[in-house]
């Protein structure tokens, strides 16, 4: 990591205000059109960043945890990700009949770091792969059809497309359950 | 494990028989090693689709890390950078905002004058109308999902100010999801019964608005707010007023704060 993202990672950890004003009026407003795109308004997105920089905070304090990107790419992808994780929390909101298990706030922090720690190795994993598995599995994840991927990346039969995302997925596979992190969040 | 995955494969793709199915669940209820695969490929197929984020387990709070990272984010100290960072969005918040309320304030100004010349309006009326900002509610209509015709039937009603209609649209809606309900179909319907000043039905949207236990649940005191307002019930109205003004963490604070004095 490069040594300014860490001073910076460092001055956040210590609840530094200018370091904070600084992350704010960089990253904020971003965060804001991202959220007010996607169903949300203004207060919740202050809501995501204040957790957004407590989850980094947390993750500086708990474990060695360092940034590969730019700090503010990297901010950004964290609120984007809790607020998914919000809208899936307001999709699977349960009825009156259902009892409602309260989990606390610092529980919720937790959970979703751990999710993000999950969700971060998966991605790192998969840039590690060929471009051509890349490309593949992509478009296997999206769900597109395997003779949609044979006319769009010009293969001679969806069974070589088969066999080759086959391929792709086991060497992602053993990536991700060869990586020391997928122990400790296998669970997750 | 590559023996596992053609069949995890086929399973997940939904290619196998109702016999093979249950064979296949089986299996895995018997065998932690396919369970834990089977985890793993299901985690690949949602994270990678980059949708619908995908929630934990909770028991992994029992964890190692998940104690000390909870341990960090129960502490003092934590709870002292947490009040920095809301004191930065906060002083953020009410500087862009200051001249924006500057300028409703004139317009407001006007408008009350104007009213006292030409209309008869409440002054509770206009504050209604200064304040329901209709337009503001998030929309129910998200992009690239199924949506729930009736609820997508039901918004279209709302924005057409046919209230009678939308509130027809989301009970059925609302009647007939017993697994799920979209939260903000509450602020909808609730706000449709305020519009045709049916308040009871309002509130009742209202309190189980509260009781969703999502995001949108600290909304619901604003939403009455709204309803004495549009009402005229000034007791009631004021103590919701401050008990919305009382913490700053509540969801509009400023604005109830900023009504507070205008009543």
């Amino acid at each position: 990591m490069p040594k300014e993202e860490k001073d910076l990672l460092k001055a956040l950890a210590s609840g530094n205000k200018m370091v904070i004003q600084q992350l704010y009026s960089k990253v904020f407003p971003k965060v804001k059109s991202f959220i007010l795109k996607n169903n949300g308004d203004t207060v919740d997105a202050e809501d995501v960043f204040q957790k957004a920089l407590m989850q980094l905070i947390a993750r500086y304090k708990v474990q060695s945890f360092t940034i590969e990107s730019s700090f503010d790419a990297y901010l950004f992808g964290t609120c984007r990700n809790l607020w998914r994780r919000e809208l899936k929390k307001q999709k699977s909101v349960v009825t009156k009949e259902e009892i409602i298990t309260l989990v606390s706030e610092e529980d919720q922090l937790t959970m979703a770091i751990l999710e993000q720690e999950k969700w971060e190795l998966f991605q790192e994993k998969l840039k590690n792969l060929s471009d051509n598995c890349k490309q593949l599995l992509e478009l296997f994840f999206q769900k597109v059809p395997y003779k949609d991927i044979m006319e769009q990346l010009g293969y001679n039969s969806d069974n070589v497309v088969r066999q080759r995302i086959f391929n792709c997925k086991s060497q992602l596979t053993k990536l991700i359950k060869n990586d020391p992190r997928y122990k400790k969040i296998k669970d997750v | 494990m590559s023996d596992f995955l053609e069949e995890i494969d086929k399973y997940l793709d939904g290619a196998m028989s109702s016999e093979e199915k249950r064979t296949f669940e089986e299996k895995a209820n018997l065998d932690a090693t396919l369970a834990e695969e089977l985890k793993l490929q299901r985690d690949m197929r949602s994270i990678y689709k980059d949708e619908e984020w995908i929630e934990g387990d909770k028991s992994i709070l029992k964890g190692e890390e998940a104690k000390e990272l909870g341990d960090f984010l129960k502490s003092k100290e934590a709870a002292s950078i947490k009040e920095t960072i809301k004191e930065v969005i906060d002083e953020n918040r009410s500087n862009s905002g200051g001249r924006k309320f500057y300028f409703v304030g004139v317009a407001a100004a006007i408008a009350i004058l104007l009213s006292i010349f030409i209309f008869s309006e409440s002054k509770y009326d206009k504050l209604y109308a200064h304040y329901v900002e209709l337009d503001n509610i998030p929309s129910l209509i998200t992009r690239g999902e199924q949506e729930n015709e009736l609820v997508k039937k039901a918004q279209l009603f709302f924005e057409d100010q046919k209230y009678e209609e939308a509130i027809q649209s989301f009970s059925t809606y609302q009647s007939t999801n017993v697994k799920s309900i979209d939260p903000l179909t509450y602020i909808y319907t609730g706000v449709s019964y305020l519009e045709i000043r049916d308040f009871e039905n309002a509130l009742d949207q209202f309190e189980l608005l509260e009781k969703s236990n999502t995001l949108h649940s600290k909304k619901a005191n604003w939403y009455r707010v709204l309803v004495y307002l549009k009402q005229g019930d000034k007791e009631k109205l004021r103590e919701t007023l401050k008990n919305i003004s009382s913490d700053k963490n509540n969801y509009n604070f400023q604005k109830a704060k900023e009504l507070i004095k205008k009543i």
